[in-house]
């Protein structure tokens, strides 16, 4: 009976109701043959009847329900085209939010695809070492690297080991080829290297090029910059005051890999070089740059492999029984970006903690979304539920007027992917241009936009968007009870979501409210960082890069030039994030301070245009000056306790902990040493010109460009192996990483407020239809007791006004105390005012008054008539 | 086949739904017909304007499903008179073949 019942309740499901006589008949025959002849003829009956008849039932089911689904397709555009305002706000709102998850999901499948395009990457691994001290106390943690010379010793002793890619990352510095300089930055590796991955070579033999030592293949563009137009195959460079080198290849390969190298030198090389093999005698001083890639000859032996070579620690890797390696592990190439995250990485490698979090990040929106969709839809609901009735009474199932919301869900869903996708056009260069994923080098890339499987991944992921956000609603307003709602009673009391949402609703405005807010203070402090005074006068000034040349010949000869009022040297340029700190200490205030140090000579101050507030500047004919003073800022005056500039005067200070004590014989006030953000760093200036890495140049005003037209020739005249390297002093500091962050983040969030303002609105929209929907009758007879449009828009918005206030009241002393946080790091904090936190609440409140009065006037002006007679 | 459905319908009267349609047709022909012999032409001769239905109430038996029951329309008499005719004549006059039979004269 049971095997029957199933096929019997299947056959219900899938054949159109037409044919449900067909199955009582069956079932009769069923019930009448088990009586006359036993249970197992009728089995015996039923079975064969069903079998025979099967094809022609599935080709009846397919026949029905494709005719059903283009039928509610049919329905749900008509829908759509009626109340469409209403649905283009749905599609609106759903694009919004799926551009945004698609955007996750395409940097997360960009991720992903790092180093798939190689022919065996599902053979090749990493091997990867778990590193503690020998003698166990520190904590052992994972690295990505192993030692150098583990890739022949795998490559020797193991059949499984098809080739062993030895890969360290040393090769690099500035290198020439007459006369243009350029830092170059690569890997020394050997030939398995271009046999085991794919990179091509556009020119060059991939067997032979690394084969001879001092061979290099380089990647096109670093050909390029080496060697401009001409072509390089063939050719030699040098490395600065250092060897020669042949270019025996040119990769020309932009597909997306994790290692990141511009130019590969033969692994001989590091042997051959005198220079280099000292080092490379030991496997201990390469272990923390060196990467080992096997090819194996069967991807399933992973986990053999890799309890086998856990034997090579000892054999090569151990000392008196010990050894700072305390497991190998192998880590399939594809693997390696995205997941856990080791030390030592090669190249830019992202953790998977990310993925969760871009993954986590999607969800909310997706939520955020799907809730205000099933608001705006419920909120029709009273409309609607006319129609349901009468569908109702038709004879419709449920479960047919289910599938219809769902699938005009899944409809609209699909619309807004292809809003979304326009959306997308621009947000994903905004999103490549953000300057931390432009650091970390993971742009997106476009081309990925047009892979069907990516495209087939949006398709899907709004399909499931539109499952989602249509299911409440589909079940709710398939509820109605048709002679209920045909007879115009209001079933207000299943309504009662009403309080959840305006909880959502205020919930969403405070969330915009601060985030607006944040944005704007952002904004400002950012301007405010760029416009700030430093302290120093960064006007026509030009730091010029030794490099090892003389400071003193280069002074004197950059004095001759008329443009120039005045050369100094220091070791870092001021605001720019170089950091070099000192412990300060004196005898009263033994506690060290921690404080930022530049080593200058006499001519800093004035050319920096840093003024002396107590004792004098730098004297170089005073020989205690050269290492026994220092000059510190007010702010360090003020760390080691002392009351007045003056009296810091002579007093002795002990630097970093050493004995050797330096006396104080000046004093300035403070200015930015490293970062815009403190303006009030303690400092200490040291005179130290030995130590200069640059010339600080003053200009006369006005005559910086043409100082550096000359500067070139000057520079020329030193006979440096290195070519000119210059900067402008205010233009650096425009260009600060640092505030460049700060921009990243100021869109990220402005990002953030737009949006979820957008949503709130959205939100806030659903609940005044509903809310003039159902208070229809009421704005009827008000107006014909003689309320004034005015006055009824004022009536309707009360309970609006009533949200907003309770947002606006959570949010600003919100705002104040989250962004407060932040802000009390920055020292240099730019005005504010109060007021600015009340501007988040303006906009907010301006933008939720727009959305309102479009129902408060349209309800306000309809017609009570109309309105009073339906039904 | 949809002439002996036809006749079926017309015979079994009151009595004409899926089931008797087909076991009465199976009596009639000795074969056991599957579901698809009866019921594709029964919704055929229906579009066609030969049969008329109408549904029971449903019954527990049937788990709650009604029964379809077939009448035989004004059209579907004129058909199958028409085919009768048709038969007829071409029944008539059939020679002798030596084969042992031949059907007899009316």
């Amino acid at each position: 009976m049971a095997k029957t019942n199933f096929i019997i309740k299947l056959l219900d499901r899938i054949l159109p109701p037409d044919l449900h006589h067909l199955i009582g008949d069956l079932e009769e025959e069923y019930h009448i043959t088990k009586k006359e002849e036993g249970v197992a003829k009728a089995r015996l009956k039923f079975c064969s009847q069903c079998i025979r008849t099967m094809p022609w039932f599935i080709l009846q089911s397919i026949n029905w329900n494709t005719t059903m689904f283009y039928n509610y397709l049919k329905v749900s555009w008509r829908n759509m085209k009626k109340h469409m305002g209403f649905s283009l706000i749905n599609v609106m709102g759903l694009a919004v939010s799926l551009a945004v998850c698609l955007l996750m999901i395409l940097f997360i499948i960009d991720q992903k695809s790092y180093d798939q395009f190689h022919e065996h990457s599902g053979r090749i691994v990493r091997v990867t070492s778990e590193i503690g001290s020998s003698d166990g106390i520190d904590p052992v943690e994972s690295y990505a690297i192993s030692p150098i010379t583990l890739a022949e010793r795998l490559e020797e002793q193991y059949p499984e080991v098809e080739k062993a890619v030895p890969v360290n990352d040393r090769f690099s510095g500035s290198f020439t080829h007459s006369g243009l300089d350029v830092q170059l930055s690569g890997f020394y590796s050997n030939s398995n290297f271009l046999s085991v991955f794919d990179f091509k070579l556009s020119q060059g033999n991939p067997e032979t090029a690394l084969e001879e030592p001092f061979s290099v293949v380089l990647r096109a563009e670093s050909a390029k910059k080496l060697f401009g137009e001409k072509g390089a195959m063939g050719k030699t460079f040098r490395k600065v005051n250092g060897r020669e080198y042949n270019v025996t290849g040119i990769i020309d390969d932009s597909r997306k890999t994790h290692m990141n190298f511009e130019m590969i030198g033969s692994f001989s090389t590091m042997a051959a070089d005198p220079d280099l093999s000292r080092w490379t005698e030991s496997w201990k001083n390469t272990l923390w740059d060196s990467w080992t890639y096997v090819l194996l000859q069967d991807d399933n032996k992973k986990a053999d492999f890799e309890e086998k070579i856990q034997e090579q620690i000892s054999l090569a890797y151990s000392e008196d029984g010990t050894s700072l390696i305390k497991a190998f592990t192998v880590q399939p190439l594809t693997n390696i970006n995205l997941s856990s995250a080791k030390y030592n990485e090669n190249g830019m490698v992202l953790p998977g903690i990310i993925v969760l979090f871009l993954l986590g990040f999607t969800g909310i929106i997706t939520l955020i979304a799907c809730f205000n969709y099933v608001s705006l839809t419920v909120s029709r609901a009273l409309s609607r539920s006319r129609e349901v009735g009468v569908r109702k009474v038709h004879g419709a199932f449920r479960s047919s007027v289910i599938k219809q919301f769902i699938i005009e869900a899944v409809m609209i869903s699909l619309f807004a992917l292809v809003f979304a996708l326009f959306i997308l056009q621009w947000l994903l260069p905004e999103f490549n241009s953000l300057s931390f994923i432009s650091l970390l080098e993971s742009e997106v890339s476009r081309s990925l936009f047009f892979e069907p499987e990516v495209l087939t991944a949006f398709v899907l992921f709004s399909v499931l968007v539109g499952l989602v956000a249509g299911f409440y609603p589909s079940l709710y307003l398939s509820s109605f009870n048709p002679a209920q709602v045909l007879k115009g009673i209001s079933t207000a009391g299943k309504i009662s979501g009403q309080t959840l949402k305006k909880i959502i609703t205020v919930g969403q405005f405070s969330f915009s409210i601060i985030f607006i807010t944040s944005s704007l203070i952002l904004f400002l402090q950012f301007k405010h960082l760029t416009q700030t005074d430093c302290g120093f006068d960064e006007e026509a000034v030009v730091n010029v890069s030794l490099n090892g040349a003389d400071y003193e010949i280069l002074r004197g000869k950059l004095m001759q030039d008329p443009n120039v009022e005045n050369v100094a040297s220091a070791n870092v340029v001021p605001a720019m994030g170089a950091i070099y700190t000192m412990e300060v200490s004196t005898e009263s205030h033994p506690e060290v301070v921690e404080s930022q140090s530049i080593n200058v000579d006499e001519n800093y101050l004035s050319t920096m245009g840093i003024d002396l507030v107590a004792g004098r500047n730098f004297n170089s004919e005073m020989r205690t000056d050269t290492n026994k003073a220092v000059i510190i800022t007010t702010e360090l005056v003020k760390g080691v306790g002392i009351a007045s500039p003056a009296d810091a005067l002579d007093q002795k200070v002990k630097l970093d902990g050493s004995e050797k004590e330096y006396r104080v014989i000046g004093v300035v006030n403070n200015f930015i040493s490293v970062d815009p953000v403190s303006s009030d760093d303690p400092t200490v200036l040291l005179f130290a010109p030995e130590k200069a890495r640059m010339a600080v140049v003053k200009t006369k005003p006005g005559k910086t460009v043409a100082f550096i037209g000359g500067l070139e020739d000057v520079w020329e005249s030193l006979n440096s192996p290195y070519s000119l390297e210059y900067t402008i002093l205010d233009q650096e500091l425009r260009e600060n990483p640092s505030l460049v962050i700060f921009i990243d983040f100021v869109k990220v969030i402005g990002l953030i407020a737009a949006f979820s303002i957008f949503i709130s609105c959205l939100g806030l929209l659903g609940l005044a239809i509903y809310s003039a929907e159902s208070r229809i009758k009421e704005i009827g007879i008000r107006k014909v007791l003689g309320a004034s449009v005015n006055q009824l828009v004022l009536t309707l918005s009360k309970e609006y006004i009533w949200m907003i206030s309770i947002a606006v009241i959570i949010s600003i002393p919100a705002g104040w105390f989250i962004n407060s946080i932040w802000l009390d790091y920055i020292s240099n904090k730019a005005d504010f005012g109060p007021m600015i936190y009340a501007s988040g609440a303006v906009i907010a409140i301006l933008l939720a008054t727009v959305t309102i009065s479009t129902q408060t006037y349209r309800s306000a002006r309809s017609s009570p008539i109309q309105n009073l007679r339906s039904e | 086949m949809e002439e002996l459905i036809l006749l079926s319908v017309w015979k079994l009267q009151k009595e004409a739904y899926g089931l008797e349609i087909r076991n009465h047709l199976s009596e009639l022909s000795g074969q056991d017909l599957s579901v698809g012999a009866v019921y594709v032409p029964l919704k055929r001769l229906k579009k066609r304007g030969y049969l008329e239905s109408w549904d029971s109430e449903p019954t527990e038996e049937r788990g709650g499903r009604s029964k379809r029951f077939f009448k035989l329309t004004q059209k579907g008499v004129n058909a199958l008179q028409k085919v009768r005719m048709v038969q007829e004549s071409a029944w008539s006059d059939l020679p002798d073949l030596g084969f042992g039979w031949v059907p007899a004269k009316e």
